[in-house]
């Protein structure tokens, strides 16, 4: 598919695994898991952009794997709640040889990542928990005699009829609508983003476009009972791009075209939206790219996006397709190898103590 | 190690004579450095390598996903000899300069416990690496995996090359970077009763740098002679650290030239140390930008 001028493009993830992950990942292998290939649930984490450079990583660490009594979640809980990190729900599918890695059935992996994508929304789960719309697998390969780590990480996204779109963009603090009161904006999207280890982590929330309030926790039933030009959807952008959001927004935009058609598919909100062509009309939306310089939110770092919501048929979400693999250093989609030989063999660092 | 564990904690301040902090001192620095630079934040990672003498949700300091533009080496051809940052006292010391941080004093504790770097280095390829410039050489790029997929037919996805930060300039035109993140975190050391710096890195595409790679990103003078890898005391991974022997007659020198009538408090300690660490790491663009308050 060719891209339009104006088809929305998204920054994929980038994966960033500390050794650490790859440590536990062996431990539990050896100690628990044996030749078991049965998925595992684990957790990554991501912030806002931090500054203009790079945008900021899916990160994993030891704790990716969440498993501990009840004082260890919490503490745990509560680093990444101090952090202002976010959490990202994933799948690992560790395989026991290098040819299991190579033929692994990546297509069915992704189909049912789309699917269970497609479920997560109509059924209503992601109004509530809206992480489950940045989902992520990683196939993994353990050769623990040489200590590395074959992996290929995918971000699961739903590709729909038509893509969303872009109209413009450009800094919050210049929007000619918002721009008057993006102190305001700024500072409620600091407040909503900072919070403590009992209260979950909002992706997402609605801004009113005249007074700049917040209004964190946003639901389905305020975005479906508003009309469309009196809010911007702010989310959490961890992409450090002008001119792009990042994937994060992907799957939001796609949860949002697909909640709201139901709707007036349904006749619940017919009146709000009077003069749209039919339920499949594409819709404009305002997207606020919410993202950080020197630690705090930035009303120029953040951006707005005027969009046109991604379009989608009944038939697409039956047999929905996933798109997210991960490229890898040679810029094409494919597996990375981590090598931690020289860094973390435990006979190797003994060899080394000095 | 054992001496630590023999050791009692300090707990009369003397940062003002000696540039060491309790470790009630090195919380109120955090807890300040965390305030006025929020991209930094306490965490109190596993407890089991939780340090009594520090409370269990501040243990260490973290700031995550640094930029590091370009290797300190590179930014040392291009600074020539220069000694001094700009504007700053005579402490400062700049790449090039004196690694030391001037500091000749007789009470640094000796440098002999501070192990061989070069011993780290364990294979030939790493040693190879030295004087290559391609940060890929240990790690395949996998372009001969004959697994590797076609490109996904999807028009809403940026190409990935657009993922690797280009910058222009007037004199270096469309130049692609090499950027790579570090993660860096504070600890408090208990033996030297200083804060301990440690660096964990990124390659540009985000693959974990082997840590004898985060040399390349500390001036020449210190990845010499200060720079130790070590399990970092609360994850375990092996990370680059700025080994903490001369970091308390450094900064009494720090804080002595700041001083004069109003002597800084205890609660700028960590923005006096962050200032110092960035003449280690030159091209590591950390926060601690809380100058307007500092005096």
């Amino acid at each position: 598919m060719a891209a339009d001028a104006d088809t929305l493009r998204f920054e994929p993830w980038q994966s960033a695994v500390d050794p650490g992950f790859w440590a536990e990942l062996a431990r539990r292998k050896l100690d628990n898991a044996g030749l078991s290939e049965d998925p595992w649930l684990i957790t990554a984490l991501y912030t806002p952009a931090q500054n203009a450079v790079v945008s900021s990583p899916c990160q994993l660490d030891a704790r990716a794997f969440g498993a501990g009594d009840e004082s260890e979640l919490a503490a745990r809980a509560r680093d990444v709640a101090a952090s202002g990190r976010l959490e990202m729900p994933g799948t690992l599918v560790n395989v026991n040889t290098l040819e299991r890695f190579r033929a692994f059935d990546r297509g069915t992996l992704m189909s049912n990542a789309a699917k269970k994508l497609v479920e997560d929304i109509r059924s209503g789960r992601a109004d509530d928990d809206a992480a489950l719309l940045t989902p992520f697998i990683a196939l993994t390969y353990a050769d623990l005699k040489k200590w590395s780590f074959y992996y290929w990480f995918a971000f699961p996204a739903l590709k729909l009829d038509v893509p969303a779109k872009v109209i413009s963009c450009g800094p919050l603090a210049e929007h000619v609508e918002l721009g008057a009161v993006a102190d305001e904006i700024s500072r409620g999207c600091e407040a909503t983003l900072r919070r403590d280890a009992n209260d979950p982590a909002r992706t997402w929330w609605i801004v009113d476009n005249v007074s700049g309030e917040c209004e964190p926790p946003s639901s389905i039933a305020t975005v479906r009972t508003r009309d469309f030009s009196t809010w911007t959807l702010a989310f959490v952008d961890p992409c450090a791009s002008e001119a792009h959001p990042g994937w994060a927004l992907r799957n939001l935009l796609s949860w949002l075209a697909v909640r709201t058609r139901e709707t007036e598919t349904a006749g619940e909100a017919a009146g709000e939206t009077a003069g749209a062509a039919g339920a499949d009309a594409p819709r404009r939306v305002r997207v606020l790219a919410v993202r950080k310089s020197a630690g705090r939110v930035c009303p120029r770092a953040s951006r707005v996006f005027e969009c046109v919501l991604p379009v989608t048929t009944d038939g697409n979400l039956e047999n929905p397709t996933g798109v997210g693999w991960e490229v890898n250093a040679s810029g094409r989609p494919g597996p990375r190898l981590a090598n931690l030989g020289s860094s973390m063999d435990p006979t190797r660092l003994a060899s080394q103590a000095v | 190690g054992v001496a630590e564990s023999l050791m009692t904690t300090r707990t009369t301040s003397a940062f003002l004579e000696k540039g060491v902090v309790t470790p009630e001192e090195f919380v109120v620095a955090g807890d300040y450095l965390v305030e006025q630079c929020p991209t930094w934040s306490w965490q109190g990672g596993d407890a089991k390598s939780a340090k009594s003498y520090l409370p269990e949700d501040k243990q260490f300091l973290v700031t995550r996903n640094v930029p590091c533009l370009k290797r300190a080496r590179a930014m040392e051809e291009y600074a020539g000899k220069e000694e001094h940052l700009s504007g700053e006292d005579e402490g400062w010391v700049a790449a090039g300069g004196d690694g030391n941080g001037g500091s000749k004093d007789d009470d640094a504790p000796d440098m002999d416990e501070i192990p061989d770097i070069s011993a780290l280095r364990v294979d030939s390829r790493a040693k190879e690496d030295q004087n290559d410039d391609d940060d890929d050489a240990d790690i395949p790029d996998m372009d001969d995996f004959d697994m590797c997929g076609d490109e996904e037919d999807d028009a809403s996805a940026l190409p990935s090359s657009r993922a690797v930060t280009t910058v222009t300039t007037a004199d270096d035109a469309g130049h692609i970077l090499k950027t790579r993140t570090y993660d860096l975190s504070i600890t408090y050391d208990k033996y030297y009763q200083t804060p301990r710096v440690w660096l964990n890195g990124y390659d540009e595409r985000r693959r974990a740098l082997d840590p004898t790679k985060a040399l390349e990103d500390i001036s020449a003078e210190h990845a010499k002679k200060t720079v130790t890898i070590d399990p970092h005391p609360h994850t375990s991974v092996p990370s680059a650290s700025i080994h903490p022997c001369k970091h308390a007659p450094v900064m009494k020198k720090l804080i002595e030239s700041m001083g004069g009538d109003a002597a800084p408090s205890v609660e700028h300690y960590l923005f006096v140390f962050l200032k110092f660490i960035a003449s280690v790491v030159p091209t590591i663009e950390y926060d601690y930008t809380a100058s307007a308050s500092l005096r």
